[in-house]
């Protein structure tokens, strides 16, 4: 508001001089593109007050003046510049970009938000323009591209998985603009990454290491914070389409994938502001090597509604209201029983579907000294298993016997309040949090299930010149479990602007899932029970990350290496007594560590992103028999783009090798390893922009065409033979239309 | 411009029009087939149901008109034979209502009849309510003979359903079923004169050990400590030896539980079941049978049953609560046991395990091929393929190789690239081939299979 005022009287005084004006153009030097939206500060030699100007679409600023004037220039992606105009009618000013891995502003976990080079944590983030050059429809192929993350698929139940710095998913917290997602099922205890709409994230947020004084319990190896898109133009409309063919399976009713997605804002005023989407996705399956109606990889259908409304009264208050809904069907065809000529061919068939919705509340308040951030959230979660026989005459569907009909509810309120105090020397957060889960399933014994959590908490940051060190401790009471108090100790030194180091220890937990509490298996031949006396698991966590940019080029390397060790894992343990069910027990211990080198090089057009990882993997299976050592899995990835920039064409290449993985298992009481062999996985965009309203991609997934990989699991009763982890070579096209009012 | 323009219009119409839904709703009538061609009346089958097969739950109520014939048989409970419903003027009208599969009648003997005349009567589908129809299979033939051989059918088994509560003995000539319950019984006396052999219920989970004592009045429950953690079935440790508490799957008489009884041992035998106590038992044998003591473990009320053989039958059996008991039909009479069983699985060393969904072939003179339909299709198989075929007679040779076996989150299923060619008790070739492993409505418990008689 300030500046708009002294800008205008600046401007007023000129007019009256007469119309002279200076045209700065404020340009990318690594690729010659106009820069949008620089901060261009002015002063005129002998005058104290100073003026500021924001360049345009064409990287433009008019200044009404040819008067000699002192510039200084700032932009959040480009390195600062100072200079100075003399009397001349056009200047040309070129900025070198930061690294755009550094520049990213982050929030999760911040006192306030802040770029990547000036977080204590080791962050890193994925942002929409990225999101929309990949054409990506889903998350989990998002993060799958990332070093110390891999993606599985569960081809049971066709849902998705994570493994981060060799963690599974159960171990990783999910947030929705910082509030915890729920809904976290099946054996794998994860949250479900397919189902998250891609086109309404502005920013996928990744911290490593645990963030369990922030974020609770399972924020252990990490969290991955989901920042929504939020509408400020008086009206905006977005329209993405997109069609691709799975492996070389492609209809166009019945097979591939469809996908249509619509979002609209509104902004009546700076004060109010609505927003809306509505994503519909169609999977039609993948038939693979199975025969007939069944498919390796099974349909699935989504649809997936947000609506959000923001109010902004004042500087001191904002009201955020958000609400995801979320309607998803996985279909498994059965195969055709049409052995006996006198009944109508039948198959039995499943689906599995989820519904999923969550009411978010936020509200900040800005006082003079402090800031207060209150977040209420209600979410409902539920998932049903219904097999029925599909009569393939008349298609009529007749369920089943009812103990093959399974649901799973999952209803949680969440509450949490916490305030930022800045003073001289840094910041303090102290926040409190509720959570109430309540939860039903037809796997648990009989009964609603009910846990409480309270939680304290705080963290405080203090900076020393270079050094920055931030120490947070939480204290939670749960109604289930006794906890102890969860520390963490994060620092980064600052050498200068080319050379960061970032040292942590964190604490982290996991409290066990309802299902580890009151799991209910029983038939002939299992016999496995719930353990209501388990306690969290808890994790020492390490990790370090040294950053380097070369001043000219761009260029940025970065190093990176965590560790940790996980106590009190739960497992399953079957008593030697009589007739003593299988249940679960607090007893494993279970090691990783790894690290990864990452460099992001650009040459005029031409961008090259690239890095090494290594995961090491120790697992104390029982308390008999601690496996011989480590093992070893490394990954390797790249990804070179190229820009013509006058034509708007962007060409990317997309790898990354992920290198085999094994594990020990017990069998007949002594570790045997199992190996899952390495693959890899590329694909190929061509990215065309025109006149910024229209985005058209098309290019080609998994360019090796791979599907299954061998694994050698140590055989069990239920041992595998081959992993499912793609579905041979697709292609895709992409289509995007922005209509914006500005 | 324009063209860009509709260019794009189409671009989005193409990726946006697949997401409309697609209207399925399919009218087709539901076909009445009589379940079986053929079936046979005798002196020692004097009742029958026969059955007609809905080719979908019924979509409403409805009913049937049923013609019979015969060549000088006269109808009547005193006469030569009778239905129920009755037949009136040469026809039986059969209501069905809505969600019925099947539709039934029974025929029985008359008390005046000449099994001797060889006769027949014919039952044709005369009229089906509208949204219905007759299928091809519209004639079902019924022989009043001795002598009936089934040339084509279908059998659904039944155990009971998901709770394989029963054993089903199917004798596929005759397309006759019979069922006994799983804990009916425990012990199998050998009714050969080649040995003297005593098997356990496998069907019903029954394992016998034995302790090194021969008085069996001696024998408490001090003897038994630690028995009721080591007698499970499964018994997942392979170092308790349970598996040696078992007969040998397959069948060998000279690999049973209780293989050394003669030795004078007394056995600790464990039952499934309510109000089944364990038992201690001691068996010997005398000139034309065996002599079976028992008593519950802490008692010593004993029990004493003398079994006496008989030629007809493979086996005679004994429930300890009651003495002897019939169980299998006569050992000509019956091809198939259907029901749960005792598995020895290789688990680092053998451990017991039951399974559900089992086949056993009956011992006497029976034997089967299985056939894969990549080889010889099963409409193809015929007598040319008898003397190519590898033939197994382990009483166990069906099994449960006819299914794949379910795991967390898969559910069993047929295994739908085989069949089997039997050689049944009485010397007949029949292909069979798995239509259902569950029943119509998804229950484990019923599958069903139909057969060919192969001609020679």
């Amino acid at each position: 508001m300030k500046h708009l005022l002294i800008t205008t009287v600046f401007l007023m005084s000129i007019w009256m001089e007469g119309q002279a004006q200076t045209i700065l153009r404020l340009i990318d030097r690594s690729n010659g593109t106009p820069i949008e939206q620089g901060v261009v500060y002015i002063q005129a030699p002998n005058q104290k007050g100073r003026h500021v100007f924001i360049s345009d679409t064409n990287g433009e600023v008019h200044l009404p003046t040819t008067a000699i004037l002192y510039i200084e220039i700032s932009h959040i992606n480009f390195k600062p510049k100072k200079d100075t105009v003399h009397q001349t009618s056009v200047k040309t000013v070129y900025l070198t970009p930061e690294p755009t891995t550094l520049s990213e502003v982050v929030v999760v976990g911040q006192h306030q938000p802040q770029s990547i080079k000036n977080a204590v944590f080791n962050v890193r983030a994925i942002n929409s323009d990225r999101i929309e050059k990949l054409a990506a429809t889903d998350v989990p192929t998002l993060l799958s591209q990332q070093l110390n993350i891999r993606m599985s698929r569960d081809n049971a139940t066709g849902t998705s998985g994570i493994s981060f710095q060799g963690l599974s998913g159960q171990y990783v917290k999910v947030l929705i603009n910082g509030i915890p997602m729920e809904g976290r099922s099946g054996v794998a205890n994860a949250i479900d990454l397919g189902q998250l709409d891609v086109n309404l994230i502005e920013k996928i947020e990744i911290v490593e290491g645990p963030m369990s004084v922030e974020y609770g319990s399972d924020a252990l190896a990490g969290v991955i914070n989901i920042v929504t898109k939020k509408n400020k133009k008086p009206f905006e409309a977005t329209l993405v389409t997109q069609t691709e063919t799975v492996g070389d399976e492609f209809d166009f009713f019945d097979k591939g994938i469809h996908s249509v997605g619509l979002l609209l804002g509104i902004a009546p005023s700076d004060k109010i502001s609505a927003n809306l989407s509505a994503k519909r996705y169609l999977f039609m399956g993948w038939q693979g090597e199975s025969e007939g109606r069944t498919q390796d990889w099974y349909p699935k259908q989504q649809s997936i509604f947000n609506t959000g409304l923001q109010f902004t009264p004042t500087n001191a208050l904002s009201i955020d209201y958000q609400l995801d809904w979320l309607h998803e069907t996985l279909s498994n065809h059965g195969p055709v029983v049409d052995k006996n000529p006198l009944k109508d061919p039948v198959a039995i068939d499943e689906t599995y579907t989820t519904r999923r919705q969550q009411h978010r509340l936020q509200t900040i308040i800005n006082t003079k000294q402090i800031e207060h951030n209150t977040s209420i959230s209600f979410s409902d979660y539920t998932r049903n298993t219904n097999q029925y026989i599909l009569n393939l005459v008349n298609n009529d569907k007749t369920n089943t016997a009812s103990e093959n009909q399974e649901y799973v509810q999952l209803k949680s309120w969440f509450l949490r309040h916490y305030l930022t105090k800045n003073m001289a020397f840094g910041s303090l957060v102290i926040g409190a949090e509720g959570q109430i889960d309540h939860s039903s399933a037809t796997t648990l014994s009989k009964g609603e299930k009910t846990m409480e959590s309270y939680a304290l908490y705080s963290s405080l940051e203090i900076k020393l010149n270079k050094f920055k060190f931030r120490p947070g401790i939480r204290m939670e009471k749960n109604s289930q479990f006794s906890t102890v108090p969860t520390a963490t100790l994060n620092a980064q030194y600052k050498f200068n602007e080319k050379i960061q180091l970032r040292m942590g220890y964190g604490r982290g937990y996991r409290t066990p899932s309802i299902r580890e509490l009151y799991h209910e298996f029983i038939d002939s031949n299992h016999n496995i029970l719930g353990n209501p006396n388990l306690e969290p698991e808890y994790s020492n966590n390490f990790n370090t990350r040294l950053d380097y940019s070369f001043e000219k080029s761009s260029t940025h390397v970065l190093l990176a290496a965590y560790y940790n060790h996980l106590k009190n894992k739960i497992t399953y343990f079957t008593p030697t007594a009589v007739n003593s069910p299988t249940s679960y027990i607090n007893l494993l211990e279970y090691t990783t560590w790894g690290g990864r080198i990452e460099a992001t090089h650009p040459i005029k057009s031409f961008k090259i992103v690239g890095g090494v990882g290594l995961l090491a993997l120790e697992q104390k299976l029982n308390e008999f028999s601690q496996v011989p050592d480590f093992t070893f899995s490394p990954e390797i990835n790249l990804q070179p783009s190229f820009t013509f920039q006058n034509a708007h064409l962007t060409l990317l290449l997309n790898c990354k090798y992920t290198g085999a993985v094994s594990r020990y298992q017990i069998v007949e009481e002594q570790p045997e390893l199992g190996k899952i062999e390495g693959y890899f996985m590329g694909d190929f965009t061509l990215n065309k922009k025109i006149k910024n309203a229209i985005t058209l991609s098309a290019g080609i997934k998994n360019l090796l065409n791979v599907s299954t990989i061998n694994s050698s699991s140590p055989n069990g009763p239920h041992g595998g033979s081959a992993f499912s982890v793609g579905y041979g070579r697709s292609y895709f096209f992409y289509f995007k239309y922005n209509f914006s009012q500005p | 411009m324009n063209f860009k323009k509709t260019l794009l219009i189409c671009l989005m119409a193409w990726t946006v029009v697949p997401l409309a839904c697609k209207d399925d709703v399919v009218l087709a009538p539901i076909t009445i087939n009589f379940t079986n061609p053929a079936s046979g009346l005798s002196s020692s089958d004097k009742e029958n149901d026969i059955t007609l097969t809905l080719s979908r739950p019924a979509s409403g109520n409805g009913s049937i008109v049923l013609g019979l014939s015969s060549l000088n048989l006269n109808y009547g409970a005193n006469q030569d034979f009778f239905t129920n419903p009755d037949m009136k003027n040469d026809q039986i009208i059969l209501p069905f209502s809505e969600g019925d599969e099947s539709i039934g009648f029974t025929m029985s003997v008359g008390t005046n009849l000449n099994i001797q005349k060889e006769a027949t009567v014919t039952i044709n589908i005369l009229k089906v309510t509208e949204n219905f129809q007759a299928g091809t299979q519209n004639q079902h033939t019924v022989s009043f003979s001795e002598n009936f051989v089934s040339d084509a059918g279908i059998i659904e088994l039944s155990a009971g359903g998901s709770g394989f509560t029963h054993q089903a003995f199917v004798d596929i000539s005759k397309n006759n079923q019979t069922q006994i319950a799983n804990n009916a019984w425990d012990l199998g006396f050998y009714s050969g004169s080649d040995g003297n052999y005593i098997t356990l219920n496998s069907g019903g989970f029954v394992m016998s050990r034995p302790i090194n004592k021969t008085d069996l009045a001696a024998v408490g429950a001090t003897d038994t400590i630690g028995f009721a953690a080591a007698m499970t079935i499964p018994q997942y440790d392979p170092s308790v030896g349970a598996a040696a508490w078992v007969d040998a799957p397959n069948g060998d008489l000279s690999n049973t539980a209780m293989h050394s009884f003669e030795n004078g041992q007394v056995y600790i035998v464990r039952r499934v079941g309510e109000n089944r106590n364990w038992k201690k038992i001691q068996i010997t044998t005398s000139a034309d049978g065996y002599v079976l003591k028992s008593a519950d473990i802490s008692s010593n009320e004993i029990r004493t049953v003398s079994i006496t053989k008989d030629p007809a039958y493979n086996f005679l059996f004994a429930d300890l609560d009651n003495g002897l008991i019939g169980v299998e039909p006569q050992k000509e009479k019956w091809d198939l046991m259907y029901g749960t069983y005792t598995e020895v699985l290789n688990f680092g060393g053998s451990i017991p395990y039951g399974y559900k969904d089992y086949l056993i072939i009956n011992r006497y003179n029976t034997k089967v091929a299985e056939v894969l339909i990549a080889d010889i299709p099963f409409q193809s198989f015929s007598k040319e393929h008898l003397t190519n075929t590898t033939w197994n007679n382990d009483t166990n040779a069906i099994g449960s190789k006819w299914r794949n076996g379910g795991g967390p989150g898969s559910e069993p299923s047929l295994k739908e690239d085989r069949y089997y060619v039997i050689e049944d008790a009485a010397g007949l070739y029949y292909k069979i081939q798995f239509t259902r492993l569950t029943s119509t409505s998804g229950e484990r418990g019923y599958p069903e299979f139909k057969y060919e008689k192969i001609s020679e």
